[in-house]
C-alpha cells in the first residue's frame, strides 16, 4: 500500500507531520486566548500582535544585540509579557464591567498599531532568522527528512502547553484561576486579589502569545504581518475548541493543523477554508463549542 | 439614574442598648454597621440598616423573603452595585476598601447560593479560601473533617456532584479554617434533612466556643432560635426589632406576626 486517498503515504505522511506542527503553534495561541477569555470574558484582538511582536523581538535581539536564539527564548515572551501587563492594567482594566465589545474594539485598535508600527520601521517584506546551530540540520524519518529544528519547535509547544494544562488544573494557583472563571465576585469575596490575578493571567496569555512567536521565527517569514495572517485562524479555533476551554483549545488546536494539512493533501483549494466549515459546523451542533460548558 | 443617591453618612454608630451588655471589655465590635443603604442598579435596597455583632457573639437576622438579609451580607463583602452608610468590621471601616481587603479584615463569607465552584474538585473547593492575616486559630482541616466526614471521602468529587446537604457543609466548612473570626452565614439551613441541618447547628455551636463571631441570615427561626444570643428583624430594608434571646418568650406574638409564620 503506498497510496491513500490516491496520495504518496510518504507524501501524506510528511504534510501530517508539517499539520502537527502547525497544529502546536494553533494550541499554543488558542491557549492563551482561552485563558485570557475564560478569565477576563475578553476577546484579545491583540494576541496575533503579541505573537508577531515575539517574533520580531527575537529577529530584533539577534539584528542589533548579537542575542542567541536561547536568549530570545527566554527574553521575548518576558517582554512580550510586560506589554500585556501594561495594556491590562493601564487600558483594559478601565473598560471592565462595560460591554465586552469595548475590550475588543480597543485591542483591535492597539493592533492596527502596533502592526503600523513595526511595518514602519522593518517594512512589511520579512527577514529570515535562522535556527541556533544547535538544532540545524535534518533528521531522515525515511518518509521525509524534517528540520531538527521543527522537531523541536513540536516538542517544546508541546510541552508548554502541557506544563500550562497542569498549572491550570492541578495548582492552587490554578484553583484560583479555574473559580475566578466561574464565580470572580466570590473568589473576591474570599480575600483573593482578583484584579492582581487577571492581570498576571493577561500577562501570561500574552507571553505565551510571544513564545509561540519566537518558536515560529526560525520556520515562518518573520514580518510585521505574520500575525493577522494568523490570529483569524486561531479564533476559529478558540470558537471550534469552545471559549475560555483550555484543554478545548489544545486539542483542537493541533486538530485543526491536521485537518488543515490533510486537506492540502486531499483537496487544496479547501484548505484556507477547512477551519471555517469546521467552525460553522460545530456552532451549529453544539454552540458553546467541543469542549465548552452551556451557559 | 442616580447610583450614589445619599451622601455617606458620617454619624458615628454606637452599639445599640441592649449591645452595650454583652461587649467584652474594650474589644471592639467584630461588626458594627450604620444607616447601612445598598443599591442593585436602580433598585434601593437596604434603607439605613444599624446592627452590632459584639466579639464572641452569635446573631441572627431574621426576616420574610425580600426583607433584605441576604443584601446586608452582601453590602458588608461589597458585592452590592452601590453602598453608603457605615460597615466597620473589628472596628476598621470598610466602605470604601477593595472588595479583597474585607476578608483580609478576618470575614469569612457562605453566600446564600453557596458558590461551589464545578471546576473544582471537593477539596481544592475546600481549600480555596486563602489563609488571612488575623493569628485567630479557627479550625483545623482534620477537626473540620471530623464535624464534617463527608468532605473527607468524597475529597475527589467535582464540588457540585455532592448532595445538596453536602455542598452546603462544603460552603461553610472550607471557611472554618482560613483564620476568619466573623463569619457571615446566609441561609445556610434552607431545603436541607433535618439530620444536615442538626450537623450544621452542632458546628455553630462549636463556633461559638471558640470564640468566632457569627451572623446568620435566616428564614428558619426554628433552627436559629437555640444558636443566637441575639436576633434582629428586617423589614424592607429595615431592623424593626431586635430580641434578646432571654425575651424571646415574651416576643413571641410580635415575631410570628413579623416573620408571618
Amino acid at each position: 500500500m503506498t497510496e491513500i486517498f490516491g496520495v504518496p503515504v510518504s507524501l501524506l505522511l510528511g504534510q501530517l507531520l508539517l499539520g502537527l506542527l502547525n497544529g502546536t503553534t494553533y494550541a499554543m495561541l488558542s491557549l492563551g486566548l482561552a485563558v485570557i477569555f475564560g478569565l477576563m470574558g475578553e476577546v484579545n484582538f491583540a494576541h496575533g500582535a503579541f505573537f508577531m511582536m515575539g517574533a520580531m523581538f527575537a529577529w530584533m535581539g539577534a539584528h542589533y544585540f548579537h542575542l542567541s536564539f536561547w536568549w530570545m527564548l527566554l527574553l521575548a515572551p518576558l517582554l512580550v509579557g510586560l506589554v500585556g501587563l501594561l495594556v491590562e492594567r493601564l487600558m483594559l482594566r478601565r473598560l471592565r464591567g462595560m460591554d465586552p465589545i469595548y475590550g475588543l474594539l480597543l485591542t483591535f485598535g492597539l493592533t492596527l498599531l502596533i502592526e503600523g508600527l513595526f511595518r514602519t520601521f522593518f517594512g512589511v517584506s520579512g527577514s529570515p532568522y535562522n535556527p541556533p546551530d544547535l538544532l540545524s540540520g535534518v533528521v531522515n524519518l525515511g518518509f521525509m527528512y524534517l528540520p531538527v529544528y521543527y522537531l523541536f519547535a513540536m516538542v517544546a509547544s508541546v510541552v508548554v502547553c502541557f506544563g500550562t494544562w497542569l498549572l491550570i488544573e492541578r495548582t492552587k494557583l490554578g484553583s484560583y484561576l479555574r473559580a475566578g472563571t466561574e464565580n470572580p465576585a466570590l473568589v473576591q469575596a474570599f480575600g483573593i486579589n482578583f484584579p492582581l490575578l487577571v492581570m498576571l493571567t493577561f500577562a501570561f496569555g500574552s507571553a505565551l502569545a510571544g513564545l509561540a512567536g519566537v518558536l515560529s521565527a526560525p520556520i515562518i517569514q518573520v514580518s510585521p504581518l505574520m500575525g493577522s495572517n494568523l490570529i483569524i485562524v486561531v479564533f476559529a479555533i478558540v470558537v471550534i475548541g469552545g471559549m475560555g476551554s483550555v484543554m478545548g483549545a489544545i486539542v483542537s488546536g493541533l486538530a485543526l493543523g491536521v485537518i488543515e494539512a490533510l486537506a492540502k493533501v486531499i483537496y487544496a483549494p479547501i484548505s484556507t477554508t477547512v477551519v471555517f466549515i469546521l467552525m460553522a459546523l460545530v456552532l451549529t451542533v453544539r454552540p458553546a463549542g467541543l469542549f465548552g460548558k452551556e451557559k | 439614574m442616580n447610583l450614589l443617591a445619599p451622601p455617606p453618612s458620617t454619624v458615628q454608630v454606637q452599639p445599640g442598648g441592649s449591645g452595650d451588655a454583652l461587649t467584652r471589655g474594650k474589644e471592639p465590635a467584630a461588626l458594627s454597621i450604620g444607616d447601612l443603604h445598598a443599591w442593585y442598579g436602580d433598585s434601593h435596597v437596604l434603607h439605613g440598616v444599624e446592627l452590632t455583632v459584639n466579639a464572641g457573639e452569635t446573631i441572627c437576622l431574621l426576616g420574610r423573603n425580600g426583607a433584605g438579609r441576604t443584601t446586608t451580607l452582601r453590602a458588608i463583602m461589597g458585592l452590592t452595585s452601590a453602598r453608603t452608610g457605615s460597615i466597620r468590621v473589628f472596628g476598621k471601616e470598610v466602605i470604601g476598601l477593595p472588595q479583597h481587603h474585607v476578608a483580609q479584615l478576618g470575614v469569612g463569607y457562605c453566600p446564600e447560593e453557596r458558590g461551589i465552584f464545578a471546576s473544582l474538585t471537593t477539596q481544592e473547593n475546600f481549600l480555596l479560601p486563602p489563609s488571612l492575616p488575623t493569628r485567630f486559630p479557627g479550625f483545623s482541616i482534620d477537626e473540620i473533617h471530623a464535624l464534617f466526614p463527608n468532605l473527607k471521602t468524597r475529597a475527589n468529587s467535582p464540588g457540585t456532584r455532592l448532595s445538596g446537604g453536602e455542598q452546603q457543609m462544603l460552603a461553610v466548612a472550607r471557611i472554618f479554617r482560613t483564620g476568619a473570626r466573623l463569619l457571615l452565614l446566609d441561609e445556610i439551613s434552607e431545603g436541607l434533612a433535618p439530620v444536615i441541618v442538626q450537623a450544621l447547628g452542632r458546628a455553630i455551636k462549636e463556633l461559638k466556643k471558640r470564640g468566632f463571631s457569627v451572623l446568620l441570615a435566616e428564614q428558619n427561626f426554628r433552627f436559629s432560635a437555640n444558636l443566637a444570643d441575639r436576633f434582629y428583624v428586617m423589614e424592607r430594608g429595615k431592623i424593626v426589632l431586635e430580641i434578646e434571646r432571654s425575651e424571646l418568650s415574651n416576643k413571641q406574638a410580635e415575631l410570628k406576626e413579623l416573620l408571618g409564620v
